[in-house]
């Protein structure tokens, strides 16, 4: 039980955190377009906001699934 | 650098969710295959308004932090093949690069039609040849009835197995064997040019892992999806350099795909391997379809055909996309099917289990039964230090046991350009003769009859091997190598092999052990494997006349109900061993399994640790799991490692 609810808490934190990077990416969206586009070294911006979400979406969605009772069979 | 001045689309509720959805079934089939969600996507967002290469360019940006996930997630399941993911990856984009170039020139010398021809095509000449292969060999395997049969090898692949080009040698994991990366370096460069070209550089890379390579098809298509990181860092950095990357594109679709990876990954640890060949194979003949309709189109831009009327082009192109659409979906479906099934398969195997398991600890897992032979004796050294504690456990254990014994030494075969030259050669093999001598006296001097065999090898783990199978040894004793410190936390290369690749019992002796002769702790954990070397331990302990100790260790991350069934496993086993007529306590401890038992060891002054082992090869640490590679590295006394 105390673990369903550990699980549950990560799901959650990082659901939040990941909602709000996609928040503060769309809140902010026209100006990151503006320096992205503009090429040459910005590209990192783009790539360090790839890896960022990976992290925080990709543990969330991992959890998501784990949560619904859908794990890798051992 | 000059600002490029892309215009940037508005997005929309409804081009949002599109993009979710397109991203999480694309995702799915990129978890499972390794590859191939992906090419949708850039004319799916084109339809959007999006620039071409704004398209393009924001796909790309996606799929590496996309494939990033999904490796991780496959490494999990020790389904990926790092090294061989790297240097294939490495030639992919030079692939890329000449593939980009290559369309480029088209697109100069013939148009926006000229290149859209020779995309098309790519597509249809690569879809219907290599698609209609694995298609062809998924039914070869269904019909024949060996779905559940491990994967063979193919005739190509055996024969680039065995190609030997001297200083291109490398070791992969995924196969167990050494391959010339002269092999590696055109299928690396045709996956990247199919993927600058068509987007699906897997439809290449992963047949071709499978059928070039030999590599198992799960490992292949999760080894993939490494492949598709390194190209698509490279290609955002390219394309995010010229400033295309829509980087809220990137970010809408791997929101869906994100879930789609994780989904698709759990669905390779339900399947049969096969799988993968037909779900790959099904959406690269329907992309096939989809393709091959809108050629027409391209031939009529180029006058190569009597004009189409512009109504119907557009009607030709519509129906293309709803097709490559419907291969996407369809492939989605496969993979959902097969996860749906492969869980309640999974869940009706548990219950079973459930039901069968005794309802009270005393009862056991069954009679202990095949009971494990201990005929012959196999000792492995090198002649170091690290081997004494092994040749003197294989010898006072042969004497015990009254089995037979076989020494076996191997020269090392130096691989680099020059090779071993002849005087070295003969100065090793004069070397190890000596070894073997030496073994044989102190044999000798306890009365223990042995044979002596020296081998040449390149890698002297796997001649041990073979030598144990062609034997038929029972079990196969070495040393541990490692000095102190971090080091001896570690388990030697070649130990590791030997334990990965043996079919038998390996024995892993530290240079300073001797016999057994007071305890033998058995470490389990409920498993199939555990059962197995509970069976190995109640045979030692009738045989040698010793006590065993079954000891359970749970870690902080356990719940209740694990705990629960750790305790259970450990009063079974227990249980099961006293029927015997062993004389057996259980215990169950908290900590890090690995440090425990080979602290429980101590304290308990046990001599012999017996541990199961699930028998996998391959994969770096995974090879032995971490639990029984930290108790071989941290124990002081003999590690038997029963193979299920």
């Amino acid at each position: 039980m105390a673990n369903r609810a550990l699980d549950a808490g990560r799901l959650v934190a990082y659901g939040a955190v990941t909602a709000l990077l996609y928040a503060l990416l769309f809140a902010f969206e026209d100006r990151i377009l503006e320096v992205t586009g503009k090429g040459g070294w910005s590209f990192v911006i783009p790539m360090a906001i790839a890896f960022t979400l990976s992290y925080t979406h990709g543990t969330f969605t991992a959890s998501f699934w784990d949560f619904l009772g859908i794990k890798a069979k051992r | 650098m000059e600002a490029v001045g892309i215009s940037f689309i508005h997005l929309d509720a409804g081009g949002v969710l599109f993009l979710l959805l397109v991203g999480f079934v694309g995702g799915m089939v990129s978890g499972f295959i390794g590859s191939g969600g992906a090419f949708v996507l850039t004319p799916a967002m084109m339809s959007m308004g999006a620039p071409g290469i704004v398209a393009v360019a924001s796909n790309i940006c996606h799929k590496f932090p996309k494939a990033l996930v999904g490796a991780m997630k496959r490494a999990k399941y020790g389904q990926v093949d790092i090294r061989l993911g790297i240097v294939l990856g490495v030639s992919a984009e030079a692939g890329i690069l000449y593939g980009a170039h290559l369309q480029e020139s088209i697109k100069e010398a013939f148009g926006n039609a000229g290149s859209n021809l020779y995309v098309s095509t790519a597509f249809v000449v690569v879809l219907a040849v290599v698609g209609g292969y694995v298609l062809r060999d998924a039914w070869r395997v269904y019909r024949a009835g060996e779905t559940q049969a491990e994967e063979k090898v193919g005739k190509l692949a055996q024969r680039v197995q065995a190609l030997e080009i001297p200083g291109t040698m490398m070791y992969f994991p995924s196969i167990k064997a050494r391959i010339s990366v002269l092999v590696t370096i055109p299928i690396g460069f045709a996956t990247g040019m199919l993927a600058a070209t068509i987007a699906v550089g897997g439809f290449i890379g992963v047949p071709a892992m499978m059928y070039v390579l030999g590599v198992p098809s799960l490992m292949a298509s999760a080894t993939e999806l490494v492949i598709a990181f390194i190209m698509g860092v490279g290609g955002t950095i390219k394309y995010g350099w010229s400033g295309y990357v829509d980087i809220r594109l990137a970010m809408i679709i791997l929101a869906g795909s994100l879930f789609g990876i994780q989904l698709g990954a759990i669905g390779t640890t339900y399947v049969k391997p096969y799988m993968v060949k037909v779900v790959m194979g099904v959406i690269m003949i329907i992309v096939l379809a989809s393709r091959a309709i809108v050629i027409p189109v391209y031939l009529s831009d180029l006058a190569l055909i009597a004009p189409i009327a512009a109504d119907t082009a557009k009607l030709l192109q519509s129906v293309s996309f709803a097709v490559m659409l419907a291969a996407l979906v369809v492939g989605a479906a496969i993979i959902l099917r097969a996860l749906i099934s492969g869980m309640r398969a999974h869940r009706r195997e548990l219950a079973l289990e459930v039901a069968l398991a005794p309802v009270v600890p005393v009862a056991a897992p069954s009679h202990l039964s095949p009971l494990p032979r201990m005929d012959r004796i196999l000792l492995a050294t090198d002649g170091s230090e690290f081997s004494d504690g092994a040749t003197t456990v294989a010898i006072d254990f042969a004497q015990k046991s009254g089995a037979q014994l076989t020494a076996m030494s191997a020269v090392l075969l130096e691989t680099g350009d020059q090779g071993t030259g002849a005087d070295e050669l003969k100065q090793a093999e004069a070397a190890a003769e000596k070894v073997l001598q030496e073994v044989k006296a102190k044999a000798t001097r306890k009365g223990i009859e042995i044979s002596t065999v020296l081998r040449e090898a390149m890698r002297p783990a796997k001649e041990v091997v073979r030598l144990a199978d062609d034997w038929h040894a029972d079990v196969i004793v070495m040393g541990r190598r490692g000095k102190r410190g971090l080091a001896r936390l570690m388990v030697g290369e070649s130990t590791r092999e030997v334990i990965g690749y043996a079919d038998c019992k390996v024995l892993v002796v530290p240079k300073a052990a001797t016999m057994w002769s007071r305890r033998i702790l058995l470490g389990t954990d409920g498993s199939r494997h555990s059962e197995m070397a509970g069976v190995v331990a109640g045979e030692f302990a009738k045989r040698f006349g010793l006590p065993v100790s079954v000891l359970a260790v749970m870690g902080p991350k356990h719940d209740e109900k694990r705990r629960a069934e750790g305790r259970e496993a450990a009063e079974r086993m227990r249980a099961a061993l006293a029927r015997d007529g062993v004389d057996a306590e259980a215990t169950v401890v908290e900590g890090d399994p690995g440090t425990e038992v080979a602290r429980f060891a101590q304290q308990r002054v046990a001599d012999l640790i017996v541990m199961g082992s699930h028998g996998r090869t391959g994969f770096g640490r995974l090879l032995l799991g971490s639990v029984s590679e930290k108790v071989i590295g941290q124990a002081t006394c003999p590690v038997l490692v029963v193979k299920a």
